[in-house]
């Protein structure tokens, strides 16, 4: 018997007791007063409570799991694909810091948005400004950006040009709008405090897992431009679909 | 010996701001971006519920971002477009109307690193409300610091799940469907994707899921079957449907490289799997246009070769 041989045979057991024991599926769990079907609760949250009723609560299963009494009925989690991932939003750093701006010399800023929907059907993030990027206490703006020639909250524009001031943003990355053609396109963000809606920045109707974006923040001032710290609040809310 | 004094006072002096210097350039820790990471579950709720009854649902937010701290709100939604989008209402009378509604503790709390928190919130509609459906979204909001640093935009994050309620005596309200549109190309070129659209529309009291299928049969050939996803459709809107493929959701779509033939796409489907199907029924011809006009662009270029050289 060759020395190769002879090795084999003594790693053989070694490799059998390292092989793990076959996994079952729990099918049922049962008690007198409930049956849970095809438990799958290691997604760890949502379980409804009730101190009358017996609950069965089907998280992220094929099956439906109803939950009913004598005055509800409810369904927690999505009843057809995997909950084992929840609905998760990230954005990368919460300060983007312009510091000292000079007139005419655009700064631009980014950060990054994270969506896992794998939990949900597919998402939604939208954006706002609680208002233009402004002196507390005062009047003075840097107002949201008309890009090169237009745009608004919901159709991004060209800008390019130096002379055009203002403050606005760009996307690139997974489920964006379509009119962010390239890094040369901007739009304002909504103004809650001029009663715009915020708008969509990402979005799909699928399951999606780490579906990323990149936010570029860019404001440029003009010589005129009252001296000032100004600031402002860019609320991004992400909403799995229903 | 005032020297000597003086020497050693110096060397004490510059030794202290040496070590102050190394100790703020070398072991100074750095300074991580602040991360916002949360997630939030269940994404969705959906509960039918009689006047005047309780229920207690628990969501469960956890921190995988920097130190947070957080307060919670919910929101009443109406949907937005036909692709399962929600359009937050926050104006406060309409937040204030659904006050009543909800039971839970608005203090905002600080959460660690991967630190979680469970929100109890009890939901109980009024004695005396109006059967009908009512839809909200559970949101939880990250409480911003003052603003740092000059010149600066502060990102706030917030999450939300959203919650379906239906609100009914006898626990069984009146749903209705139709299906708006079920369509796909009548002629398709052989090498091209035969996609189906799916929409249908919700003409009843109390939000559904459609069940069902599209079952594709190529004449004299073989049958397809595409399964719809159960997505929900809301009273009054309409909702776009995908299909669903092993837990994913995908487009309707037949899969195959080259189609050919006639084939015919029935659509049915009932409403919570339950009641009388609906059905719709369209025809598609595919054939290989493009080799048609390859082959014909080929002839006409041989027979001009033809003529020129004869």
């Amino acid at each position: 018997m060759s020395m190769l041989k002879l090795v084999f045979l003594a790693l053989l057991p070694i490799v059998y007791c390292l092989l793990p024991d076959i996994v079952h599926a729990q099918g049922v769990i049962q008690s007198p007063n409930y049956t849970i079907q095809m438990p799958n609760l290691n997604s760890g949250a949502g379980i409804p409570t009730s101190s009358h009723y017996g609950i069965s609560t089907t998280i992220g299963q094929t099956a439906q799991g109803l939950a009913s009494s004598s005055g509800y009925r409810v369904k927690a989690g999505f009843q057809y694909i995997y909950s084992i991932i929840p609905f998760s939003f990230a954005i990368s750093s919460v300060s983007i810091d312009f510091g000292h701006l000079v007139p005419q010399t655009p700064v631009t800023k980014t950060n990054t948005l994270t969506v896992a929907s794998g939990g949900a059907g597919g998402y939604q993030v939208k954006a706002s400004e609680n208002h233009p990027m402004q002196v507390i206490g005062s009047v003075s703006t840097i107002p949201n950006t008309n890009c090169d020639t237009s745009c608004t909250n919901t159709t991004a524009g060209v800008w390019a040009s130096v002379s055009k001031y203002g403050f606005g943003f760009n996307m690139t990355g997974n489920d964006i709008p379509a009119d962010f053609t390239d890094s040369t396109y901007f739009r304002p963000f909504a103004d809650r405090n001029n009663s715009e809606s915020p708008q969509i920045v990402m979005s799909s109707i699928y399951v999606g897992r780490g579906r990323q974006s990149t936010v570029t923040y860019k404001a440029n001032i003009s010589g005129t431009q009252p001296a000032g710290i100004y600031n402002n609040i860019i609320t991004y809310t992400a909403i799995p679909s229903y | 010996m005032i020297n000597n004094k003086s020497k050693i006072k110096t060397i004490g002096v510059l030794f202290v701001f040496a070590y102050l210097f190394i100790r703020l350039f070398v072991y100074s820790d750095s300074v991580q971006a602040q991360e916002v990471s949360l997630s939030l579950s269940p994404p969705i709720t959906e509960l039918t519920i009689q006047p005047g009854r309780s229920y207690i649902q628990v969501f469960t937010l956890r921190n995988d971002g920097a130190p947070v701290t957080i307060g919670p709100k919910i929101f009443p939604f109406i949907p937005l477009d036909r692709q399962g989008h929600a359009e937050l209402i926050e104006d406060k009378n309409s937040v204030d109307v659904f006050a009543p509604w909800f039971y839970f503790d608005q203090t905002p709390v600080s959460l660690g690193t991967t630190g979680s928190r469970d929100f109890y919130v009890k939901i109980t509609p009024p004695v005396g409300t109006e059967e009908k459906d009512y839809y909200f979204t559970f949101i939880v909001e990250v409480q911003n610091e003052n603003n740092l640093g000059i010149n600066n935009s502060l990102a706030q994050a917030r999450i939300g799940a959203n919650i379906l309620i239906s609100v009914s005596k006898d626990g069984n309200p009146s749903k209705k469907a139709s299906a708006i549109t079920f369509s796909a190309p009548r002629l398709i070129d052989s090498f091209s994707t035969l996609n189906y659209k799916v929409v249908i529309a919700n003409t009843g009291f109390s939000f559904f899921k459609p069940t069902g299928k599209i079952t594709v049969d190529q004449i004299f050939g073989s049958t397809t079957v595409l399964n719809l996803a159960p997505l929900n459709v809301l009273v009054g809107g309409a909702r776009e449907i995908s299909c669903i493929q092993d837990e994913n959701l995908i487009p309707c779509t037949l899969p195959g490289k080259f189609l050919i033939g006639i084939y015919r796409s029935d659509l049915t489907f009932t409403i919570d799997d339950s009641g009388t199907a609906i059905a719709k029924q369209i025809y598609t011809i595919a054939f290989p246009f493009s080799v048609l006009i390859g082959v014909a662009i080929i002839f006409i270029i041989y027979r001009i070769i033809k003529r020129l050289t004869g």
